[in-house]
This record gives structure tokens, sequence and C-alpha cells, in this order.
């Protein structure tokens, strides 16, 4: 059941008893409990909170605290599977899922015990209750043998409904996608509260940063997003005047679209940029030459582009933006100045928030195996507050390394022509062997790396006809032997960020009868028995074709 | 009996102080003045039932100093005590590593001068003087040495006598309570000391066994 | 020599500063009392025997010995009071710390005299502070510090299992799992290492 007030009907509920709350292993549901931790501490709400990584966690988790809390709040999962199904509730306890993963189950959009806290109009094209469930499914099964018309009238209608009820699902179901992020939702809950900072505000723009970033969502949504998380940082602005010291300072402003470049060198973070490394083609000397040209144009020495962003003269480093925006267009580079938040926290930090995006998602996906996967989501929890810096700079560090191993992995397949052409669709299988194999076995870096491969192919192929194919990546993973991964990319040609091979993937499996397990941070990311790795191709290829 | 009667019968403050009782324990050398007979126990590396005049020993300060008190023996002023170290005391006495001459080295220097050693008074005067010029530096470093520069703090820490380094560690103690008012930092209920102690030797004491057993 | 077995036990401690209690040294102990017995033994033969000698000038040196063995017989005995009553200091101290009920590895360390001293310290403890407030009790471990909030935020360290509060409710605490929790209930866990306060 969707819910319409958040306040009413979500928050209110909670005042006064233990509450249990589970999140997922992301950046987006960090940020939104970060936001309503601080709610329910300002109201002395006693909770409990315990991170989740799969659906056996899950039941494993609610099991254990069963007994000690009525009011369940499940973040950023739980709203593409039927919850209900999996555990064993009584009727006294409330399950709350604020989840930005799309399509929402028919069954949690029609319960009464699920109360679903996300905007109802941006879950498209849920069937229709009347088509779905019927009371009355199994009367007169006694009175088989008797054809009367009547009766033979009713079974082919029933026949009729349970196709259309099918097909209905089927159509749901077969995008995956996402909704707006979850930090902002909550952002907008303590706004309503009137209990926003800009500290809760800065969490929710790297929320929303954290879903760009990631290709979750579209620039049209994105947009959107940005307009109203603007409107809310003036009126914070306003209030603010007249109002104490705030600890972060949030600008909205053009800025260089290059990854985390402000903690690194412009030359490195050029290379490692999606965008100017597939248009460039860097991998491959003439790219690697223009590139070069390009750094020469814009004036900067090439010792002043290799040096650390911050150690740069001052005169490169104030105009670099400015140069490189002027020759975007002549390199097709459109887009590479654009509007993003750059939050500061006293003079020596300034961060922009798709950097802490990616630096907070590089520490929950720490390949450091001496660290529990808990201990990962802790500290990553940390690194968003203001008083654990340290931290995110670790984090910041790490995510270097993942797009480092990116780029070389990327590097090595396109020089080994390791992308397959199926048909239908590209695939690649990375093997256990790969250098950095152990980062991939995480679904956020597998699918950064999918993109990057994807993008790299489509420059560097001849061929039209790859731009408008999806891309399977399979990988070994590291964290369970027995399993593999693999992640479906919809092809760059496709505008929307709907993904339909999150579904192919289960359909194949389902036709192998082999187990497949969808993961919890994006539908498209499954985990299956590594020696179905094969025939998953040949299925999928007889599907798709 | 003439040791506990010093004491007046009864239990002095520091009866059971771990460090008074370590300092006593000190070797000193000493030389009879008179042969005792039949004392020849006190010195096992020599075979003999009896002790002769002139006879050199290493002997611990407790025992010395009842021998003393009987006038059978002097006792020789150990190094960091002598005419020689004194001057080097006198002349700068902060650059002198006290804990390895001592590391008790005014408790210990206390009982030689309590025992009315040749030189007492001028060892007396000479463990005042050092102290009061070392005291300086002492409060200079407890109360302005920072986490940025550990090494400079470590070899200082590393020259002090015991009950130096008990008032430095008050100072420092001192320092960061006042730091603490004055930033007004949020108090953090921590783990008992103990506790914490005992889990990060369980921790090593895992990390051992597990080494032992993949080497194994 | 005398009195070198018991400076071992002081040293002992000396070593052990850094653990909460090292185990007991029952056997060095007996050492330095059959030492003991034996100096006092041979002083008494000797007090017995110094009637029959006469000359003034052995007699001294028959003093002297007697004494030699006799301050090493007290220093003996003080070592032994020392290591006594060291350890029971820091066996007072592990009652502040942690609790009425110590960690197996720290009571494996006690001797069975020290086990009674700690059973009957902690009711002596147990009765003050339950005399204390009129009437009502009053737990001294807790409250060291002074509390900013009523809640604070944990973080489960270890798997410590469910927690029953005082409104009746059960807390679940399972490793690396955070709470908010009443300060005034979780405060001596926090002290017992089991949960860790975070500051936000």
């Amino acid at each position: 059941m969707f819910v319409d007030d958040f306040r009413k009907e979500f928050y209110d509920n909670l005042v006064g008893k233990r509450v249990l709350l589970m999140v997922h292993h992301d950046v987006d549901a960090l940020c939104a409990i970060r936001i309503l931790l601080h709610l329910l501490e300002a109201d002395n709400i006693q909770y409990s909170l315990v991170s989740i990584r799969n659906k056996e966690e899950f039941v494993k988790t609610f099991n254990a605290h069963q007994q000690s809390a009525s009011n369940i709040v499940l973040i950023n999962f739980g709203a593409t599977f039927d919850v209900y199904d999996e555990i064993d509730c009584s009727e006294d306890k409330c399950i709350y899922i604020i989840d930005n993963h799309r399509p929402v189950d028919v069954h949690n959009v029609y319960r009464p015990e699920v109360k679903l806290v996300m905007r109802a109009e941006t879950c498209k094209n849920i069937p229709l209750y009347e088509d779905l469930f019927r009371d009355s499914d199994e009367e007169d099964e006694g009175d088989e043998r008797r054809y009367s018309l009547e009766m033979l009238e009713k079974r082919k209608e029933r026949r009729v409904w349970k196709e259309r009820r099918l097909r209905l699902l089927f159509e749901y179901t077969q995008f995956s996608y996402f909704g707006h992020s979850v930090a902002f939702q909550m952002f907008e809950l303590a706004w309503k509260m009137s209990k926003d900072n800009f500290e809760l505000l800065w969490l929710a723009i790297i929320g929303v940063c954290d879903l760009r970033v990631n290709d979750k969502i579209d620039e049209h949504m994105y947009e959107e997003s940005l307009r109203s998380l603007k409107s809310h940082l003036t009126r914070l602005t306003h209030a603010q005047n007249s109002a104490g010291n705030n600890s972060i300072d949030i600008v909205f402003d053009k800025d260089l679209q290059l990854v985390l470049y402000r903690h690194w060198s412009l030359f490195e973070s050029f290379r490692h940029t999606l965008l100017c490394s597939s248009r460039f083609k860097v991998w491959n000397v003439k790219g690697y030459k223009r590139m070069l040209e390009f750094f020469a144009e814009i004036g900067i020495p090439l010792v002043q582009c290799k040096q650390k962003f911050f150690a740069m003269d001052l005169e490169f480093r104030k105009n670099s933006q400015q140069w490189i925006d002027e020759l975007a267009e002549k390199y097709s580079l459109i887009g590479i100045v654009s509007n993003s938040f750059v939050g500061s926290r006293g003079f020596r930090h300034r961060y922009n928030a798709n950097d802490i995006a990616l630096g907070v998602k590089a520490i929950l996906e720490s390949p450091n195996k001496e660290k529990s996967s808990g201990e990962k989501f802790l500290e990553a929890l940390d690194s968003l507050s203001p008083k654990k810096i340290s931290i995110l700079h670790h984090g910041i560090e790490a995510a270097k390394i993942q797009y480092e191993a990116i780029w070389k992995q990327v590097h090595a397949t396109l020089e080994m022509k390791s992308i397959v052409n199926a048909g239908p669709f590209l695939y690649v299988i990375l093997h256990e062997s790969a250098p950095d194999a152990k980062l991939f076995s995480f679904a956020g870096c597998l699918l950064t790396l999918a993109r990057f491969l994807l993008h790299s192919h489509v420059a560097s192929s001849r061929s039209r006809r790859v731009a408008n194919l999806p891309l399977i990546l399979i990988t070994p993973d590291l964290c369970s032997t027995e399993f593999a991964l693999a992640a479906g990319i919809p092809p760059v040609a496709e505008q929307s960020p709907n993904n339909l091979l999150g579904k192919a993937l289960l359909q194949a499996a389902q036709r192998l009868k082999c187990p497949m397990e969808p993961d919890f941070y994006d539908g498209c990311v499954v985990r299956f028995p590594v020696e179905e790795k094969l025939h998953l191709i040949d299925a999928l290829v007889s599907l798709l074709s | 009996m003439a040791a506990s009667g010093a004491n007046g019968g009864r239990v002095p403050s520091d009866f059971a102080a771990i460090d008074d009782i370590v300092a006593l324990s000190k070797k000193v050398s000493c030389r009879f003045v008179k042969s005792v007979a039949r004392l020849g126990f006190i010195d096992q590396s020599a075979d003999c039932e009896h002790v002769a005049e002139g006879t050199q020993l290493e002997l611990p300060l407790w025992m010395a100093k009842t021998l003393a008190a009987r006038g059978l023996i002097t006792v020789d002023p150990p190094k960091g005590y002598n005419q020689i170290y004194r001057e080097i005391l006198d002349a700068d006495a902060s650059v002198v590593d006290l804990h390895k001459l001592g590391p008790h080295f005014y408790a210990f220097g206390g009982h030689l001068v309590a025992m009315n050693a040749p030189e007492g008074e001028e060892i007396a005067k000479s463990l005042v003087h050092t102290f009061h010029q070392r005291l300086h530096k002492i409060m200079d470093f407890s109360l302005n040495a920072s986490e940025d520069t550990p090494f400079e703090l470590h070899a200082f820490k590393n020259n002090l006598d015991s009950c130096e380094l008990e008032l430095f560690e008050e100072g420092s103690n001192c320092l960061k309570d006042v730091k603490k008012w004055e930033h007004r930092t949020l108090d953090q209920i921590c783990a008992n000391d103990m506790v914490v102690s005992l889990k990060k030797r369980k921790r090593a004491m895992m990390a051992c066994s597990e080494r032992m057993a993949t080497d194994s | 020599m005398f009195g070198e077995k018991a400076i071992e036990l002081i040293k002992d401690l000396i070593r052990s500063k850094n653990e909460p209690l090292p185990p007991y040294k029952a056997s060095e102990v007996r050492e330095v009392i059959d030492e003991m017995n034996a100096l006092f033994e041979m002083n008494q033969k000797d007090v017995q025997s110094q009637s029959q000698t006469q000359e003034v000038e052995s007699q001294q040196d028959l003093f002297t010995v007697i004494q030699v063995r006799h301050s090493a017989l007290l220093w003996n005995k003080r070592c032994l009071i020392a290591y006594h009553y060291q350890r029971l200091m820091r066996l007072k101290q592990l009652r502040w710390e942690f609790g009425g009920v110590l960690p197996t590895d720290i009571r494996n360390n006690l001797n069975d005299h020290e086990v009674v001293w700690f059973n009957s310290y902690c009711s002596n403890l147990a009765t003050y502070m339950s005399r204390l407030n009129d009437g009502r009790g009053i737990d001294l471990t807790l409250h060291m510090k002074a509390p900013k909030r009523l809640y604070v935020q944990v973080r489960c360290l270890l798997d410590y299992g469910d927690y029953e509060l005082e409104d009746g409710t059960t807390a679940v605490l399972s490793k690396d799992s955070t709470h908010y929790l009443p300060l005034q209930q979780c405060e001596k866990l926090i002290h017992q290492g089991i949960l860790e306060q975070i500051l936000t």
C-alpha cells in the first residue's frame, strides 16, 4: 500500500515505539538513514539499525529481531519482491519500505500491512487489483465432473483471466529501473517537519548524485531532482543568514565533470572519466596523443597536468575549468562542465558531491577480506559524518584504485578483443585470474566496469550496430567461490536507464532450471552457480533472438 | 630489633610501594672494615665460613643498610652518585639519562643518604640540585609537547627517573583535561582501560596462535 | 642469596603492569615462605647456642649473623605483603571496571583466598551501594561522566544476544548493529566493551 502523507502515515507511527531499521549497502541508503537517524534522535525514538545485503540476511535478521520491534523500516530494498512471503510475520507488525528500486512488487502494492513510503506517481503502470487477484479462486472445484455449459464457460473465462494476468505481470516487471533517491525523500520529510538543515541537505544531494554517477536515473530525472535541491538550498541559505553558522557550505555551480579531480591530477582523472576516455580512445597510442594535444591546446603544461590538482599553479587551477569549457565543443566533450553541488568544510576540504558518492561506495565495496560487510557498512556510515573526514579520504583513495583497475581491465579486454558478439547482445567473461577480479565481485564496481567496457567498445568498433547491443558481463564472485556474477546493461544508444536484462537473465536461468538470485544493489546484477556460465549465455541467445 | 626499631615499630607509608622495594633491591659494592665470623653465607661465590676484613662484596641495599648500621662496612657510592657523576650532574643534569642510572634514581639516593654513607651530604645536595635543574624541563615538556613530535617526546620520556615520569604523566593528563574543557568536546563514554587491554591481549594471542597454526 | 626470590615476585608485578591481573605465583610464594622458615630456624638455633659461647668478640659476630638473617626475613615479609597487597588493589579495581562477574581468563588467575576476598568485597560494596540514596540504592560505577543526553547512539562490538531493557522490550545486540538506547541502561555495557558510543 502506498503512503500518501509521509509524516502522518509513516513518521508519526514510529513515535514512542522501538524501530528496527534494516538498511541496504548502498550510498543512497546510507544518506537516507543518516537523515532518518537525525530525525529519530531528535524525538528520542529508540531504534536498532542493521545492515542487510541479501534476502538470506534479511530473513535471519528479521527472525532474530522479531520480538524487539513492532515497526520495521526497510531502506533501499524489499520493494521488488514479496516481503511478506519471505518472513513469518505476526499481525501487529508494520513494515515500511523506503526503496528506490522499481518496479514495486504487486503484492507489496496491495497488501495493507506493507507500507510503501514512496511517491505513488513514480511507479508507473501498476496492474489493477481486479486483474491480479480474485477472492474466489478455488470455488466449485468439487463439482469438476459435471461439465455443465455454465461451468465450462466459467473455466474458460478463468483461463483467459489467468493468461492475461501473466501477461500483465510480465509487462510490468520486464524492466527494472530506479525511482527517486530515498535520501531526497527523507530530506523532504525532514523539511516538512521543519528539521532540515545544511547537513541533511548535503546528504540528500549525495544520495541523488549517487544515483546519477552510477547511471541509475536518467538526465531528465536528475535535472528535476537538481532543481528541487537547488530551491531547498536557496531557501536554507536565506534562513541561515539570520541564524548561526553551519559546518558545511554548499554551492551550486558549474564544475568540471571529471572523476575525483580535486583529489587527483587533471591528467589521471581525465583518463578515468568515461566521457573523455571513450571520446579520445585513450587506450590506443593515437588517442593518447590526442589527449596530450588537447592539454596542449588548453595551455596547461603536461607537468602541471600530472601534478596533484590542489598543488597546481594557482593560475592553471583557477582557469582550467573555463579553458576546458571553451574547447569542449571542438573535441565534442559536451557536458564536461555542468552544474553540480560542491560542499566545503572550512578552508581545507572541498568536495564535489559526486566524488563523495564514489568515495563512500568504494568503502562499501572494499575488497579487504579482514573486514566483515557489517564493518564496511559502519565505516561508510561514519565517512559521511562531518567529524570523521579522514575515513572519507580513505574512501576517495579507494575509489581511485577502483577506477585504475577498471581502466586496466578495459585496456586489457580491448587489446585481447575478448568482447564477443553473440548476435542479440555482446558479452565478456572475466576470469578469476584477472588481476583485479576481487574488486569486480561487487555489483557497483562491476556495473561501472560494464559501462566502461561497452562505451569503449562502441567507440573503437567500426560497426554501427554495436551501439544498439546490450552487454552482459560475467565475473567470478570471489566472496563465495561457487558463484559467479552477471551484469547486464542496456545499449549505448538507449537513452533511458530502464533495463530488461535482469529479467532476461532470470528467465534464461528459469529455462535452465539453475538457481539465480538478483542482487539487492540493482536488479540487473544476478548471482548464480559458476558452472552454468556458458549454458546461461546459450540460453540467453535463444531467448533474445 | 634494630631494623624495625628505626621506624619506631610502625609501618612506613611506602611499605608496600613497589618502587621503593625495587630501589632497595639494587646492589651496591661494600667493603668490610672488620672481619665477621660465620657470616660467610652472604658471599656465595667464596666458599668460606667467615668474612675477612677488606672483603669486597656486592650486596643489596637493604642488607648493606643492616651491616652499615652496625659499622661493619663502608659503601662505595655507585655510579651516578660518586664524585665524577656529581660533577656531571652539577654541570647540566638535564641531559643525563636518569632512567639508565636508576630507574629509581632519587629513591635509591635517598636511602644512600639515610644510611650515613660517606659523602652522604654531598649526595643529598646533588640530588636536590639535579631535581631542581630537571623539573623545569619536565614541566615544559609535559605541558607543551604534542602528538606531532612523538619521536622527541619518546626520547625525552626515556630519560626520566620513575618519579619524574609520574610527574610528567600527571602534567600531560592535566593538559589534556584543560584542552578538553576549552574545546568543550562531548564526553564520550568509553570502555574501561582494563577491559580494553584484556581485549587487546586476547586479540594478540589469537593472532599469534593463528600464525603458529599456519606455520605448522 | 636471600631475598632474591622475593624480589622476583615484585618484578613480576612490574612486568605485568599492562595486564589486568597476572596468574598467582603460588610456587614462588611457597619458596619464599620456605626460605623464611629456614632463616627463622637457623636464627633460633644460633640464639640457643649463644649462651654457651663466652667470648664477647664472637658473641658480637653472632649477633651480626642473626641480625643479617633477620633483616632478610623482614625483607621477604615486606615483599610478600607488597605482592599480595598490590594484587588486592588490582582486584579491587577489577571489581569497578568489570563488575561483579570477572571474565574467566582473569578468574583463573586468582588464588582461593583472593576469590574469597573478592566475593566479600563485592558483597560489601553491594550492601553499601544499596544503602545509599535513602535506601533506594545507587550504582556508583556508573555516571562517572556527566551525560549530555538521555539517549545515546551505540554500536555493538560483539554478539551479545538479547538484552532486556527496563521498559520490558528487548534489544538484540548482534555484532555491527547500531542502537539508540537510554544511556542509563547501556552505560554498563559500554564500560564492559560490548557497546561503543558513537558521536555523530
